[in-house]
C-alpha cells in the first residue's frame, strides 16, 4: 500500500497530525472528515488490535452513560479512540526500531535518549529469553504456586534478574566503548 | 497504566507532554550522563519492561504489574527516560500504545516512581524501617499512577470522574500484590546487591 512506501518521517508527522486533529474535533462534521481520511488505512491485521483496544471503552460505557450527555460523550470517545488507534497503528507501529531512530535523529532528539532506546530494544529481546526461562522454571517446579508464595518467588526472580543484568550493563558499556562509544550508534 | 489516544483532549495531552519533557530532561541529565549510565538504564529498564508483561495469578484473576516503585528505587530520575523509551518500543514493536498519550502515560508511570525514589530510597539504603518503606512504596506507586491517569481523564472530560474513580478502585488489588513483590525484591537486593538500589 502507498503508506508503506512513505518516508518514515512523513509517516510519523502524518500520524501526529491525524491524532491531534481527531482529538481536537468536536463536531460530527469534523469527525466524519477524520473518518473519511483514516478508514481507508484499515486492514485485516488492525482489526484484531482494535478488538483488544476496545476493551478500554468498557470503562467508559460502564460509567459515562449515567452522567449528563454521557451517552453522546461515550460514542464520541469510542469513535475517537478507534480512529486514533488506526492512524497510529497503521502509520507508526510498523516502522521498526531502526527507522524510529532515524526519525528521532532527524527530529534532533538527543543522542543519549536514542542510544537508550536502541540498547533497550536489544536488551528486550535478549532479556525476553531469560524471563521466559525463569517463568517456565517456576511453573514446572511449582505449578500450584498462588498468592503470597507466588509474589515472593516473582519478587526474588525479578531481583536476581536485576543483579545479573546490572553486571551485564557494565559489559554493555565496555562493548560500547570498544565500538567507538556513542558514535558507534551513529549518534 | 495506559491511557489511549482517543480519551485525551489536546490540552490534557499537551500538559502530559510538557511534564514528561521536563522529567526526561532531568532524567537524561542525572542518569544518562555517561555510556556506563546509559547502558545500566537500558539493561535495568528493559528488565522492568519485560517483568511487567508477566501475568501473576492472584485469586481467580490474572494481573500484570506496573512495577513503578521498584523502577524508581533502582533508576531514580532515570525512570522518566526509561519509561518513555519503553512506551515508544511498545508502540513500535508490540503495536500497543499511542502517540498523543505518550506524554501522559510517561508522566503517570514515571512521576510516582520518582516520588517513591525521593521518599523511600535513602530510608531503604540506610536501613531505617526498610521493609515497611518498601511495602509503602509498592502499595502507593500503582495507586498514584492510577490517580494521575484518572486526573488526566478528568481534565479531558469532567464527566469522566466516575471512570477515574473506577480506575483507581480497580488498582487496589494490583497495589496489594505489587507491595508484596516490592517487599521481597527489596529484601533480596539489600542482602545480596545493595549497589543496584539507587540513592545514598
Amino acid at each position: 500500500m502507498y503508506v508503506d512506501r512513505l518516508d518514515p518521517c512523513v509517516r510519523v508527522a502524518c500520524a501526529f497530525c491525524a491524532v491531534i486533529a481527531i482529538s481536537a474535533s468536536s463536531s460530527w462534521m469534523a469527525m466524519t472528515v477524520c473518518c473519511a481520511l483514516v478508514l481507508p488505512l484499515v486492514n485485516a491485521h488492525l482489526l484484531h488490535a482494535l478488538l483488544h483496544l476496545n476493551l478500554w471503552t468498557l470503562f467508559v460505557w460502564l460509567t459515562l452513560p449515567f452522567t449528563d450527555g454521557g451517552v453522546h460523550s461515550a460514542i464520541v470517545i469510542t469513535v475517537k479512540l478507534n480512529l486514533a488507534a488506526i492512524a497510529v497503528l497503521r502509520l507508526v507501529a510498523g516502522l521498526g526500531v531502526v527507522q524510529l531512530n532515524r526519525v528521532l535523529m532527524r527530529a534532533r532528539v538527543p543522542a543519549s535518549f536514542r542510544v537508550l532506546l536502541l540498547l533497550m530494544a536489544r536488551c528486550v529481546f535478549t532479556g525476553l529469553d531469560r524471563i521466559r526461562t525463569m517463568t517456565l522454571a517456576i511453573r514446572l517446579r511449582a505449578p500450584r504456586l498462588r498468592g503470597l508464595p507466588l509474589c515472593r518467588t516473582f519478587g526474588y526472580m525479578l531481583a536476581t534478574t536485576l543483579v545479573h543484568n546490572a553486571d551485564r550493563g557494565e559489559r554493555v558499556a565496555m562493548a560500547m566503548r570498544c565500538r567507538g562509544g556513542m558514535d558507534g550508534f551513529g549518534a | 497504566m495506559h491511557v489511549a489516544d482517543g480519551f485525551l483532549s489536546t490540552q490534557a495531552a499537551a500538559a502530559g507532554w510538557m511534564a514528561a519533557a521536563i522529567g526526561v530532561a532531568i532524567g537524561a541529565k542525572t542518569s544518562l550522563a555517561s555510556e556506563k549510565a546509559i547502558s545500566r538504564s537500558a539493561v535495568l529498564g528493559s528488565t522492568f519492561f519485560l517483568a511487567s508483561l508477566v501475568h501473576i495469578r492472584f485469586g481467580g484473576a490474572s494481573v500484570h504489574l506496573s512495577l513503578a516503585a521498584p523502577l524508581g528505587l533502582v533508576l531514580g530520575w532515570g525512570a522518566f527516560p526509561a519509561i518513555m523509551a519503553a512506551l515508544l518500543l511498545q508502540a513500535v514493536l508490540f503495536q500497543f500504545g499511542g502517540l498523543l498519550s505518550l506524554g501522559v502515560n510517561t508522566t503517570d508511570m514515571a512521576f510516582p516512581a520518582v516520588v517513591m525514589y525521593a521518599l523511600c530510597s535513602s530510608r531503604i539504603k540506610q536501613g531505617r524501617l526498610p521493609m515497611l518503606t518498601a511495602l509503602f512504596a509498592g502499595f502507593t506507586a500503582p495507586l498514584m499512577s492510577a490517580a494521575m491517569a484518572g486526573l488526566f481523564l478528568w481534565l479531558s472530560n469532567p464527566n469522566m470522574a466516575g471512570t477515574a474513580a473506577l480506575l483507581v478502585a480497580l488498582h487496589l488489588p494490583v497495589a496489594v500484590i505489587e507491595s508484596v513483590v516490592t517487599l521481597f525484591m527489596v529484601s533480596y537486593l539489600r542482602r545480596h546487591s545493595p549497589d543496584v538500589l539507587a540513592g545514598e
